[in-house]
């Protein structure tokens, strides 16, 4: 029996499969024997509104600059698999984790029932509060209670994010990051997680709150005083890139809700378009670019995606 | 000259304008009374008066009753700058400036004991370490260097002095890596920080030396100066001095911190299975700590081994205690040498 591996890479998928395979089950796509495909989640928009009703044919894709040939697009059918990755650490202040719940509770409710769902809350610490699931009311109950304490792990946290979904071709997997970004207790190095999120293949939405009041805590005044924290730190726009997302500031505890709403809006009205891949399927990074023709429209997608060595 | 970066954190701590108004004679006399039966409660492990004092005085009372207190011994004023320093880590939370008002009270009582040779010398180093510590627990280094420089002047030859100034140089650098600059930074500004972290790095880097040449068996200075080698992008120097105490007897977190750095030193190296190992020894004697999970994770998840790093992912979360603290943290954000306040204790304990 042929063995079938799938090596799904979130919003970025290789699958390579062979015929004959048993337990193919029937909401898995079906592919030719000993094809490849490429799937990448990609955005549309013209003056801030998305653009609906693209087919194949508008979709102009270059994999390591080779042409390629859409052959199968999906709006909206796909179903989320959302982690939300949320900042718990004393820079938010114990009124911004109310309003986090608040927004987050907003979202949670937008969600359809075939939508996954996660949460994770980190300080230095690293907390899966609830793995993804179909059953939202237990990231509902999660959600209410917290406090703001301690330090900022957001880049751990965002890789253990990253090692949670399942490989699949079916979903869109994707992490919505709320923090300040000033990480004060992550093991994992700045210049590191911009590669990690490409390996991963995830769309990154992340959130930047708005500032709390200022803080009598030395721990958070000291953090502010340093220059080189001012403002959203480069490795936080340089994964939110490399994930094909989006960075969303809230300028208020109000505009959170709006902000995560906003979010949602735009992962379901994504496109995913799937590819056979032509051209030399070297292992490391392919730089994926996708442009759109008798269409206008500003289009935001993943660079690319990573092809693991041969073991 | 001070740098730029201690100038500018130095302005934003509030001085002691105002020292507290004098009391009137007959409060005096119960104010000392009260304060003297505490100290000899401390001396007896009887904690009530220090929290009734606590929760009772402000510094007016506090500052009276420490005048005219009957300090006359060097055992009643250790128990003295004990009580002050119980106060102060009681007090921190709620007003660092107060807590460090109480670490410059218990200073002033152990005046006459500062330049002391033996046990009193060591008790006044110790001191200072656990003081200093009380503000880096809160990633505060301007308080914690101010809550040392009293020890600094009077016993510039102690390692764990020298340790501790290290640590607050190491921790004041963190604060000012560059790798998570922001483009909006004028390139000045983060020049500017970048010269001041060397600066702090290399003042760490000359107070481990110093704390280890003065102590060659305090392992620690050596584990923390191969993590500042590290971070000045010398692997090889980081390598070698951690090697100098790899067979030494550690406690627990000593031995999780030189696992820790040694498999990132391991990584810079591109010994990937030395790496491996060290992580995997960390994970074991630790295992419900959280650093050495995540980093083991991410070096398997760098090597191409997904799968690995998502069952590791996966059982550290699973081993996961809440409320369990874990020595990278405390490296990266200050610790309270709690180990010193017991000393502390059991020196000043009948």
């Amino acid at each position: 029996m042929a063995a079938r591996r799938r090596l799904a890479l979130g919003a970025v998928a290789i699958a390579a499969v062979a015929l004959a395979a048993a337990g193919l089950s029937a909401q898995e796509p079906v592919f030719r024997a000993s094809v490849e495909t490429v799937t990448v989640d990609v955005s549309v928009t013209r003056n801030g509104a998305p653009v609906t009703g693209l087919e194949a044919r508008h979709f102009v894709v270059r994999d390591n600059g080779v042409a390629q040939t859409v052959d199968r697009v999906m709006f909206d059918e796909v179903p989320l698999h959302l982690l939300l990755v949320f900042d718990t650490s004393s820079s938010l202040g114990t009124a911004g984790v109310r309003t986090l719940a608040d927004a987050a509770g907003a979202l949670v409710n937008a969600l359809k029932p075939t939508d996954q769902v996660g949460l994770i809350t980190f300080s230095e610490s690293v907390d899966v509060r609830v793995p993804l699931t179909q059953e939202h009311d237990r990231v509902r109950r999660a959600l209410g209670g917290g406090t703001a304490s301690g330090p900022t792990a957001w880049r751990d946290a965002l890789f253990v994010a990253t090692q949670l979904f399942e490989p699949r071709l079916d979903t869109r997997r994707v992490v919505l990051l709320f923090t300040d970004g000033r990480d004060t207790s992550s093991w994992m190095a700045a210049s590191e997680i911009r590669d990690v999120v490409r390996r991963s293949g995830v769309v990154l939405h992340a959130v930047d709150p708005p500032a709390p009041p200022p803080s009598t805590d030395p721990r958070e005044a000291f953090s502010r005083i340093s220059p080189v924290n001012a403002s959203t730190p480069r490795s936080l726009r340089d994964a939110v890139d490399a994930g094909g997302g989006r960075l969303w500031m809230a300028s208020s505890g109000a505009g959170l809700r709006e902000r995560f709403l906003a979010v949602l809006d735009e992962l379901r009205s994504r496109y995913l378009i799937s590819y056979a891949p032509t051209g030399p399927r070297t292992p490391g990074w392919h730089e994926v670019s996708v442009a759109i023709s008798d269409a206008r429209g500003d289009v935001r997608a993943r660079p690319g995606y990573w092809v693991p060595s041969p073991r | 000259m001070r740098s730029r970066f201690i100038a500018w954190a130095l302005a934003a701590v509030p001085a002691l304008a105002v020292w507290p108004a004098p009391v009137a004679a007959q409060d005096a006399s119960a104010l000392t009374s009260r304060y003297d039966a505490a100290v000899t409660a401390l001396q007896h492990r009887d904690f009530g008066p220090v929290e009734r004092l606590t929760r009772d005085w402000g510094r007016r009372e506090f500052d009276t009753a420490v005048s005219r207190a009957r300090l006359d011994t060097p055992t009643v004023m250790q128990a003295a700058a004990l009580l002050q320093l119980e106060v102060a880590v009681r007090t921190v939370e709620t007003s660092a400036e107060d807590a460090l008002f109480h670490v410059r009270l218990g200073q002033r009582i152990l005046t006459p004991l500062a330049k002391e040779n033996g046990a009193q010398g060591d008790f006044v180093a110790r001191w200072s370490a656990v003081a200093s510590s009380v503000f880096l627990a809160r990633t505060d280094p301007v308080r914690a260097r101010l809550a040392i420089a009293f020890a600094l002047d009077h016993r510039p030859n102690d390692a764990r002095v020298r340790l501790t100034l290290g640590a607050i140089d190491d921790l004041g650098s963190l604060a000012l890596d560059v790798d998570d600059a922001s483009e909006r930074l004028v390139n000045r500004r983060a020049a500017a920080a970048t010269r001041d972290r060397a600066r702090l790095l290399a003042a760490a880097e000359q107070e481990y030396r110093t704390a280890a040449a003065l102590a060659p068996d305090l392992a620690i200075a050596r584990i923390r100066l191969a993590r500042v080698l590290f971070r000045r992008d010398q692997p090889d120097a980081a390598r070698r001095e951690l090697d100098t105490v790899r067979d030494a007897t550690l406690s627990i977190g000593d031995r999780y911190l030189w696992l820790l750095f040694s498999s990132a030193v391991d990584t810079a190296l591109r010994d990937i299975a030395r790496a491996r190992t060290h992580l995997e020894e960390a994970v074991e004697i630790a295992i419900d700590r959280q650093g050495s999970w995540m980093a083991l994770a991410q070096l398997e998840e760098r090597e191409g081994r997904p799968e690995r790093a998502r069952a590791v992912v996966e059982e550290g979360l699973a081993f996961r205690r809440a409320n369990v603290s874990d020595e990278w943290w405390e490296y990266r954000n200050g610790r309270f040498d709690q180990e010193g306040m017991t000393w502390l204790r059991a020196a000043v304990w009948r």
